[in-house]
């Protein structure tokens, strides 16, 4: 079926404006301009793209002011350095805009359910705010620049470097999640290369392709998760619905990450791979190292890490691991399920790592297509949980597990 | 198996394109004309990025 072309329902990469007004003129300006001036000219655009698409998309001109948040940061960062209490400040202020905005609302409303739960009557009102673009990645981002600094990892850099790393518009929206001392190499030795130029163009039109003919046809179906129609579907098609969700937020988020990356190398810039077939993983483990690759690195550095790792006995892993893939969970949205979703994850890790501890021979032994098989329908089940409520998540595993 | 995903990892940008010619470049235009029409006429259907709203 033909559809006519729209730019109504678009967003972001794949408008029209994205290209004309941001992705195009910044490429020239960027390799026209000497290499002092390339960072400003960076944070330029990449403001001027905050302002813009921040205004359309998320919340007019309170959504556009979120701008400053950039410019805040880039004062405070500063006054890193190594061991210096003003990176702990540096992550507090991050976290605490990260929660204001993001889980604030969610947090007074699961205090009004448990005060009615126990009777306890003093329920907390709090306006629920507009989510301004980008804030669960750039936030993520300042807080691995202050702890970084803070361990001494990040060389003395340039106000206008900073600026250009944070304001970076290819991948502020959504990803990947950069690395301060990887971008900054890649920042002052970028040049204008044909081939990158030429890998970059085609590496946007594959992601173009990824989103509108692949993650859309997978949609047509996905959505029929959150309709009406669920409760009176048999179990083969809800199993399908699920399926194709999985194909869906995988060819949309890495075509999305596609066209993030593709944008990069017209600037000369190589920014971090996202996903690398990770629905070939035998294990949740590799699908862990092949998904979503930059936030799984980053919730490994910032919190598993921290949290003492795999270096405190089984227990103390089992619930790092949780606690690491709840909060993961939770970072993709202020939902109950999005938390269930991480524990799904988690639980899955550890039934992984127990296996293998307890059965090293039959684990080693099994077949990959089995492996895989097996990896594949876990992580699909998983989806329910990601892609609607609780109740009817819970509805659609049961039946399908049945069917199983 | 190995080559497939090379290959497909090749066309869709993810190495570097080793272009040798002309006939390479005009590999590539057509490669990237046939990219550029499967989105235009499919694009009036899209629907946001999921992770755009997290």
């Amino acid at each position: 079926m033909l559809y006519r072309a729209s730019l109504r329902l678009q967003m972001i990469f794949n408008e029209i404006l994205y290209f004309t007004l941001f992705l195009v003129p910044a490429v020239i300006c960027f390799h026209t301009c000497g290499p002092r001036f390339r960072p400003w000219i960076l944070s330029a655009f990449g403001a001027a793209f905050f302002l813009y698409f921040g205004y359309l998309h998320f919340g007019g001109w309170f959504g556009a002011c979120c701008v400053l948040f950039f410019v805040w940061e880039m004062l405070t960062s500063r006054l890193y350095r190594p061991g210096s209490r003003w990176c702990l400040f540096g992550v507090f202020q991050a976290l605490l805009v990260l929660f204001a905005f993001k889980y604030l609302a969610f947090a007074a409303s699961s205090w009004n359910d448990l005060a009615s739960v126990t009777g306890f009557h003093h329920p907390v009102h709090v306006t629920h705010l507009l989510l301004p673009l980008g804030i669960s990645f750039f936030t993520f981002e300042f807080i691995h620049f202050a702890v970084d600094t803070y361990q001494g990892k990040i060389e003395r850099s340039s106000l206008s470097e900073y600026a250009a790393f944070i304001l970076f518009f290819p991948s502020m929206v959504a990803g990947p999640i950069k690395r301060f001392q990887d971008f900054l190499p890649k920042l002052r030795g970028a040049r204008l290369d044909q081939a990158l130029l030429a890998q970059g163009i085609t590496r946007i039109l594959v992601g173009l392709v990824k989103k509108h003919v692949l993650a859309d046809t997978f949609a047509l179906w996905a959505t029929k998760l959150n309709g009406p129609e669920l409760y009176t579907a048999s179990r083969s098609h809800i199993g399908f619905w699920i399926l194709a969700y999985g194909m869906q937020i995988y060819l949309d988020f890495s075509g999305y990450s596609d066209i993030a990356i593709g944008s990069g190398y017209l600037f000369g810039i190589v920014i971090p791979e996202n996903f690398s077939w990770p629905y070939g993983s035998r294990n949740v483990a590799e699908f862990w190292r092949r998904w979503h690759i930059s936030l799984s690195q980053w919730i490994r550095d910032y919190v598993f890490i921290p949290l003492g790792g795999s270096r405190h006995g089984e227990a103390r892993t089992v619930v790092n691991v949780l606690i690491a893939f709840i909060l993961s969970g939770i970072w993709h949205g202020a939902a109950y399920h999005f938390a269930i979703w991480g524990l799904w994850h988690g639980m899955l890790l550890i039934i992984h790592r127990l296996w293998k501890k307890w059965f090293p021979r039959l684990s080693a032994a099994m077949p990959d297509i089995l492996a895989t098989s097996c990896t594949f329908v876990a992580v699909n089940l998983g989806w329910a949980f990601f892609c609607m409520d609780i109740r009817r998540a819970l509805f659609s595993v049961s039946h399908i597990v049945r069917l199983i | 198996m190995t080559r497939l995903i090379l290959l497909l990892e090749s066309m869709s940008g993810a190495h570097p394109l080793r272009l040798t010619g002309r006939l390479g470049w005009i590999g590539l235009g057509i490669w990237w004309a046939i990219l550029f029409l499967l989105v235009y006429v499919t694009i009036g259907r899209s629907t946001k990025f999921i992770y755009v709203d997290f």
